[in-house]
């Protein structure tokens, strides 16, 4: 199984694996104010919300991951 | 002219970081810029206290960002703020600021690390239409342009209303020209001459500025009153609004304090004072020194004002002039009344000084040109957010204000993604890519804060959130 850290920074068509999981922030960001809205405004279930609270959570956890530098001469 | 060593570095791919690294920009280190250099080395090798007092003295940069960021969108924000809720939400302006500040370590990674300014390395790396155009033109540029009217608005009406203090008359179709007159001036000084001389006058006049708000609006507090534990558990304890429109009120104020323009006039004015390897600690001390703790202190002055003067009484004025001339009504003191406007005054000047530099040197970055004050062009794009004056007359266009706003909400998550990936990117900053996980977290929290406010303004643009 590939490491995180690798896909991270591996090539994968036009981009490397950082700009992949920055979409899947964006969406879970999307996740959140669209679940926001419709827990507080229309009163419906929390679910929505929550599901984007914890995908952001887990985007972030991978993103923050740094680069490995030991390569580097 | 003075060329960084660079390292060749491989990993999967060859890297270019040496071929970077000698892309200099002529005027990137001037002999003034050299001797801090080596007056730095120096620095850092004596105890706390005279380190602390050489950094305070060789900050500047964060003055500069702060006086920017203390302009009338930020004053609107935290004197609403402050008579709807009290010294509740007194901690947005430190928290967003506190945010903000892993993006401004981040350009000051940038800076002190890479020779290519960091729109051209957007460009390198990213694209033209994230760095030149979404970065540089929209979010930047263009920004500074319409944002100027705002500024204009309030600026000529704290001028007419301070004159009209003592029995003059002068309207604002003319009182405008007291901030053209003081800001256009100084913008045109900046970057002048062969040294960093001039770069370095303007940054002590955002002190300066700053300076006068804290006194004035804290003279004001004399009147008003404050309440010292509320307001440290105001600034500290975060508090979030109940409702949705609380939480609308909370995503606006976090990023009226910092954003994408903020990141990069830090960046720049780094660049123009010509801080390299060495600045790196200088850099974020100055971010804490001259950025969060005058932004939070001046903000925290007004808002408490505001919430001492209105929180919890029926009927509070909704915009900022008619809380403004509120305010005043309850002020005994001429003089303070007086203080109160010249502290707007300096807001306005400050900002003013900080959108032409914004506008000049994004521009000049965006469509490589040289940023040479010796050039026609530069006094053209440091005047060119001066067509604020037309604020004076009509007001914020309020039509484009909100195409402008939505053209940066689309931009500035991109602009921030580009940072994030730029911070970790080995082709750009060799091997002091970013390397903590916590500077990592901060910048993707600020990115996050950026999503959201776009999000929000789609869904309030399709009328599923509140305006």
């Amino acid at each position: 199984m590939i490491k995180i850290g690798e896909w991270l920074d591996k090539k994968t068509g036009y981009f490397i694996g950082r700009v992949y999981m920055l979409v899947l922030l964006f969406i879970s960001n999307a996740l959140i104010v669209v679940g926001a809205a419709m827990h507080y405004i229309y009163g419906n279930s929390i679910i929505l919300l929550s599901i984007g609270v914890i995908s952001t959570i887990i985007c972030i956890a991978i993103l923050s991951t740094p680069v490995k530098i030991d390569d580097i001469k | 002219m003075v060329v960084k060593e660079g390292g060749k570095g491989t990993m999967s791919t060859q890297l270019n970081f040496t071929e970077n690294k000698k892309i200099v920009n002529q005027m990137r280190y001037t002999e003034s810029a050299l001797k801090e250099k080596e007056h730095l080395i120096e620095l850092n090798k004596k105890p706390f206290s005279q380190k602390l007092a050489g950094y305070l003295k060789l900050s500047g940069p964060g003055f500069l960002e702060a006086a920017f960021t203390l302009g009338a969108g930020s004053f609107t924000s935290s004197i609403t703020l402050g008579a709807a809720y009290g010294y509740t939400m007194l901690w947005i302006p430190f928290y967003s600021f506190a945010f903000g500040l892993f993006m401004l370590a981040l350009a000051t990674r940038f800076v002190t690390v890479s020779e290519i300014p960091v729109i051209q390395a957007q460009n390198k790396y990213h694209g033209k239409f994230i760095g030149s155009f979404s970065t540089g033109f929209v979010a930047c540029f263009i920004a500074s342009l319409v944002f100027s009217f705002g500024q204009y608005a309030l600026g000529a009406d704290s001028v007419t209303s301070a004159v009209g203090l003592v029995g003059l008359n002068i309207p604002k179709e003319i009182s405008w020209i007291f901030i053209f007159v003081t800001s256009a001036p100084l913008a045109l000084l900046y970057g002048r001459g062969n040294g960093t001389k001039y770069v370095k006058m303007i940054e002590d006049v955002m002190k300066i500025l700053i300076l006068i708000m804290l006194i004035v609006f804290g003279a004001v507090l004399f009147v008003t009153g404050i309440n010292i534990p509320e307001m440290i558990k105001g600034i500290f304890l975060p508090k979030i609004p109940s409702g949705i429109e609380g939480i609308t009120m909370l995503i606006a104020s976090l990023t009226a304090t910092i954003g994408v323009m903020d990141w990069v006039l830090f960046n720049n004015a780094m660049y123009s004072r010509g801080f390299s390897e060495e600045h790196e600690t200088l850099g974020r001390f100055d971010s804490v020194m001259g950025g969060l703790i005058p932004v939070t202190l001046v903000l925290s002055l007004v808002s408490i004002a505001f919430a001492e003067a209105f929180a919890g009484k029926p009927s509070i004025p909704t915009s900022s002039s008619e809380l403004a001339s509120a305010l005043i009504s309850i002020i005994p003191s001429v003089w303070i009344q007086a203080g109160f406007y010249i502290g707007i005054m300096a807001l306005i000047i400050s900002t003013m000084i900080g959108l032409s530099i914004v506008a000049a040197t994004t521009f000049c970055q965006s469509f490589n040109l040289e940023p040479d004050p010796a050039k026609w062009y530069w006094a053209v794009l440091i005047l060119s957010p001066h067509i604020g004056f037309l604020g004076a007359f009509f007001g914020k266009p309020v039509m484009v204000v909100i195409t402008v706003a939505a053209m940066q909400s689309i931009f500035n998550w991109l602009s921030g993604m580009s940072w994030y990936l730029l911070g970790n990117d080995i082709r750009y900053l060799g091997k002091k890519v970013v390397q903590s996980r916590i500077f990592n977290i901060g910048i993707l929290l600020s990115i996050t804060i950026l999503n959201m406010v776009f999000l929000t303004f789609i869904l309030s643009k399709l009328g599923v959130w509140p305006a």
